[in-house]
């Protein structure tokens, strides 16, 4: 009996350490400190301003908390706000690219399925990668580009037949989100600064 | 050992091994969704409809204000060279179909509402589908522990 309890003590000891591993995946279980003060840029500042209905002096814009037209009782700092707008409209746009939406057959399954927690998911972490971007904020949380864009680590990511994007893929791509900040009449210069940050990531998700 | 003593060690050691890997998988819950605040506009539900033939910016812009009019709509995008039509709705206040049969299928334009194969609705992760039984479980930890 006494190499039984070994054996039953070794797999629990298996077990405790399969669970610690489960929960160290975890990114969500503490809430993030703003850091003080809260990181600005004049693109972000903009950004705020022009979501607010572009009235008056700019700076300050990009962090100001306005009310959150997508979440009652809850507010949201207007640069993000602008952020999230382009960004939940730019995955409308690559919906109907059929360029790129082969890139996404995971979440638009999900999606035509009525399962909108995926979704709703992206639009938030893909809205914290650019809000970082532009403002410095130091909030995004997600997978590193590279990781997130290749279907070997991320399965979400195309499929067996795509497991990579080309460069053709992602200019076209940035041609989405472009489309989308125009849909909004947001003006050719601060999308070109939009254009520049978002390009900066090439390297991690063509190759 | 006697086979009785066998089956009694292979009974309690499968038991424990499911009990063990339940409460791995509620504690791996609880870490998830602890804190986890309510997404913005979570119940946002994107469809599509595939035009047949080119559809003239006149038209098109009727049938974008009509969908754009149904209760739940938030927005509208059309895609001239692919002829998609992708609009986006609260899905706890309207459907799809129901948005198509009232704004888009009236148009006369010959139209398709895009529904996803059987295989793809499979393919999303079973802890974020509402109705699955592992949805469930992860919204029933979440209200407990939150
Ligand atoms: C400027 C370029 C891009 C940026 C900043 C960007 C950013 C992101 C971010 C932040 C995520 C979420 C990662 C996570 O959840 O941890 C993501 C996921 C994804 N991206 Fe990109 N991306 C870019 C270009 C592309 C391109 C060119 C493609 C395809 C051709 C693409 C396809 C995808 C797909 C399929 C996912 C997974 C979606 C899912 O959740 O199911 N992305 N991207
Ligand atoms: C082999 C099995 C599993 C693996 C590798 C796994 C891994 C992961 C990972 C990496 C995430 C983070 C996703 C993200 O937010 O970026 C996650 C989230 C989550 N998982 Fe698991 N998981 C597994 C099974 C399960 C099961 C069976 C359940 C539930 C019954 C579950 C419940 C959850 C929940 C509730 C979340 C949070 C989803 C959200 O943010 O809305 N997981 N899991």
């Amino acid at each position: 009996m006494q190499t039984q309890k070994t054996k039953l003590l070794f797999i629990i000891a298996a077990m405790l350490s399969f669970a610690v591993i489960l929960g160290s995946c975890s990114k969500d279980d503490k809430p993030v400190t703003p850091p003080t003060p809260i990181a600005t840029s004049p693109l972000y500042d903009t950004l705020g301003w022009f979501i607010q209905g572009g009235q008056g002096a700019v700076e300050g814009n990009g962090t100001k908390m306005i009310a959150d037209p997508d979440n009652s009782g809850q507010t949201i700092q207007a640069g993000r706000l602008a952020i999230r707008t382009v960004v939940n409209k730019a995955l409308m746009v690559i919906a109907a690219d059929t360029a790129i939406n082969i890139y996404f057959p995971t979440l638009l399954a999900e999606v035509g399925a009525g399962n909108t927690t995926g979704y709703a998911h992206l639009r938030e972490t893909f809205t914290d990668f650019v809000q970082q971007a532009v403002s410095g904020q130091q909030i995004y949380k997600g997978m590193t580009m590279k990781a997130a864009h290749n279907f070997a680590t991320y399965n979400r990511f195309g499929s067996a037949a795509h497991p990579t994007s080309d460069e053709a893929d992602f200019n076209r791509f940035i041609g989405d989100v472009v489309i989308a900040a125009q849909s909004y009449n947001v003006p050719n210069s601060v999308i070109a600064q939009l254009g520049v940050l978002l390009s900066s990531v090439k390297g991690d998700i063509v190759y | 050992m006697t086979m009785k003593k066998k089956l009694k060690v292979a009974a309690g050691s499968l038991l424990g091994i499911m009990f063990l890997f339940s409460a791995v998988l509620l504690i791996h819950i609880v870490v998830m969704v602890k804190n986890r605040k309510p997404l913005p506009a979570a119940t946002l539900q994107m469809a599509r409809a595939d035009f047949k033939q080119p559809v003239p910016d006149q038209v098109m812009q009727t049938i974008q204000q009509a969908v754009s009019r149904q209760k739940g709509v938030k927005e509208t995008y059309y895609n001239a060279g692919s002829r998609m039509l992708v609009y986006t709705y609260d899905n706890k206040v309207n459907t799809a179909e129901a948005i198509y049969a009232s704004a888009i299928r009236p148009s006369g334009m010959s139209s398709e509402r895009h529904l996803v194969s059987q295989s793809e609705a499979t393919k999303g992760c079973p802890a974020m589908d509402n109705h699955s039984f592992y949805g469930k479980l992860t919204n029933m930890v979440a209200r407990v522990v939150n």
